[in-house]
């Protein structure tokens, strides 16, 4: 059975491109434009990892995070952001993995198996 | 007769001596050379001719009498010389005032052993002199067969004459030292016009030192209070170096998300592109770089603004026309928030200034506005003329501005909003204040609104 990737991200054009990129290593990509709507997903799918932008409107990466370690604990988190600047204090968020965004696409994908444990 | 005529004479040269002292001590401030004319005018010889002069400080604190200084010889050798050396000086009176404290005569015992004496007061009896002329403050003559009175380091100094005289030290109403005279080594008996003289001399001596000890108290104040101002620019100082540094932090958190997103945007959809031969998804890939890269080219233009603000080129203009130009430009913003947009701009209401300039001010600072009205608000733009300027005041009913964040709000890349740049407040500042010579005021109160004041000066008075 194919795992699920929920990808919470704001902006559309990254959106594509990084369901597009995960979906070609064999997962199901769930999207959501900010964090309410990926709660939302989260209710109703069987998901597997989210990953997770910081900054975005109505629900911001930090509050969203918090909400899904409320509900579901074990739900493995990578935070996926522009952002270098939050590693220092991620530790205490609770979120398995920080990963600044650049170019080279296989850092997501290579944390995302290692997380799924493939 | 003869000795009428010599009484005259000392009497001259003792008014001439005081005269000459009040005159010394109104020209300086500096203690120690006051305590030095005071000794040296006692012990001048052929006027009061005091062998010995020594002045003591009153301690309140630790009760005792310390920091002594001492003129004149130790024993009747010692006399000896010094009176030799300062024949062979020549100086005047005048002269050994002013310059007296820069030579040493003989071999200093007297001084230094006077400097070393601390009399603490509880361990002397309360009917001992000393404490009579400091508790009445009154001058004391101490005679010959009363000198074991005195307490053993006194005794010790002052051993070799017929009489010690007493006196108290008054500044500003408080005994508050003591000054010491004899007649060793010459034993003559001390008048009484001498006496009269001796504390004619001192009550200056205390008038002087009063204000001595005054000015030296606000001198040390203005030390303290420029050593104070030195710390202050210090903490400044370093205050701005902290909020430079923080502008950086919010700088690189801005080209963080702002340049690096569409950046690995464009970088993701290159390397597809470099993977397929599909011609449509090429296509949609090029598309989507396009608008990142126009998205990037508009970011970097704001920033742009920022740093170059072109030279103004002013005009009168009617506010109220850009007013409604403004309205119109943002009707849709205001009908989707349920915001009200008032008006109260006088039709003949006009500025000198740059019109495209000031129209950004005003569009930043409604667009400011929009972002903290909840639906069902108002945002109002008022003009008028006040004291030399041309004011346009924009106004909400929004949630206001904390006390904390309203002296931020003009820091370049400061912002509240979750979709700003923070950078809207800092360029309204620089065309205000920077290319038009005016003024920027917020007044903002939580919970009840804010109101941004423009004033720009008027024609002829910018």
């Amino acid at each position: 059975m194919k795992k699920t990737i929920l990808l919470i991200e704001d902006e559309e054009n990254q959106r594509i491109l990084y369901s597009e990129e995960l979906e070609k290593e064999g997962y199901t990509v769930f999207t959501a434009s900010d964090g309410l709507k990926g709660l939302k997903i989260i209710e109703e799918k069987q998901i597997d990892l989210v990953v997770l932008d910081i900054r975005m409107p109505e629900m911001d990466g930090l509050e969203t995070l918090s909400k899904i370690l409320g509900e579901r604990k074990n739900l493995p988190v990578i935070i996926y952001t522009a952002y270098p600047h939050y590693k220092t204090n991620f530790m205490s968020w609770g979120a398995d993995i920080y990963l600044v965004k650049s170019s080279n696409i296989n850092e997501l994908k290579e944390k995302v198996k290692e997380l799924l444990g493939e | 007769m003869v000795k009428k005529e010599i009484e005259l004479d000392d009497l001259n040269y003792q008014l001439y001596l005081l005269h000459t002292i009040c005159k010394t001590l109104q020209r300086t401030l500096d203690v120690d050379k006051i305590i030095h004319v005071i000794l040296t005018g006692l012990t001048a010889g052929g006027a009061l001719s005091f062998s010995r002069a020594a002045i003591f400080f009153f301690e309140k604190e630790e009760n005792c009498l310390k920091n002594g200084t001492g003129i004149g010889p130790y024993d009747s050798t010692e006399a000896g010389e010094i009176w030799a050396e300062l024949g062979k000086t020549g100086m005047s009176l005048e002269d050994l005032f002013e310059n007296g404290h820069r030579i040493q005569l003989g071999k200093q015992i007297f001084p230094q052993k006077i400097k070393k004496i601390i009399l603490k007061l509880d361990q002397i009896p309360q009917n001992n002199p000393i404490n009579i002329v400091l508790k009445e403050g009154r001058v004391y003559i101490l005679k010959s067969e009363e000198k074991h009175l005195l307490p053993s380091e006194l005794l010790e100094v002052f051993q070799y004459g017929s009489e010690i005289i007493f006196a108290p030290l008054f500044i500003k109403e408080e005994v508050s030292g003591l000054v010491i005279v004899d007649n060793a080594f010459h034993y003559r008996q001390i008048e009484k016009t001498t006496i009269d003289f001796l504390s004619l001399i001192i009550i200056q001596a205390g008038l002087a030192l009063g204000n001595a000890f005054a000015y030296q108290e606000t001198k040390k104040n203005l030390e303290k209070m420029e050593e104070l101002n030195e710390t202050l620019k210090k903490i400044q100082e370093e205050m701005s170096k902290q909020e430079q540094l923080v502008a950086i932090g919010r700088f690189s958190t801005y080209l963080a998300h702002e340049i690096r997103n569409p950046l690995v945007t464009i970088a993701g959809f290159t390397k597809q592109i470099l993977g397929t031969n599909d011609l449509a998804k090429i296509y949609r890939n090029c598309t989507i770089i396009n608008d990142e890269v126009e998205r990037l080219e508009a970011r970097l233009k704001n920033l742009m603004r920022f740093s170059f603000i072109p030279k103004p080129q002013k005009e009168e203009f009617l506010v109220y026309q850009v007013a409604n130009e403004l309205k119109q430009l943002m009707e849709i913003s205001f009908q989707t928030r349920g915001i009200t947009f008032e008006q109260e701009i006088p039709e003949d209401f006009k500025i000198y200034g740059d019109k495209v300039l000031l129209r950004e001010v005003f569009f930043n600072l409604i667009n400011n506005s929009l972002d903290f009205v909840e639906k069902g608000g108002w945002i109002k733009i008022k003009g008028f003329e006040e004291q030399g300027y041309c004011c346009v005041e924009v106004c909400d009913n929004g949630c206001g501005i904390s006390k904390e964040n309203l002296e931020k709000i003009f820091t370049p890349f400061f912002t509240t909003k979750s979709q700003g740049v923070g950078l809207g407040l800092s360029v309204v500042k620089i065309i205000v204040e920077k290319t038009h010579n005016g003024k920027v005021e917020v007044f903002s109160e939580l919970g009840k609104g804010t109101t941004v004041k423009i004033s720009i000066p008027k024609k002829g008075e910018e």
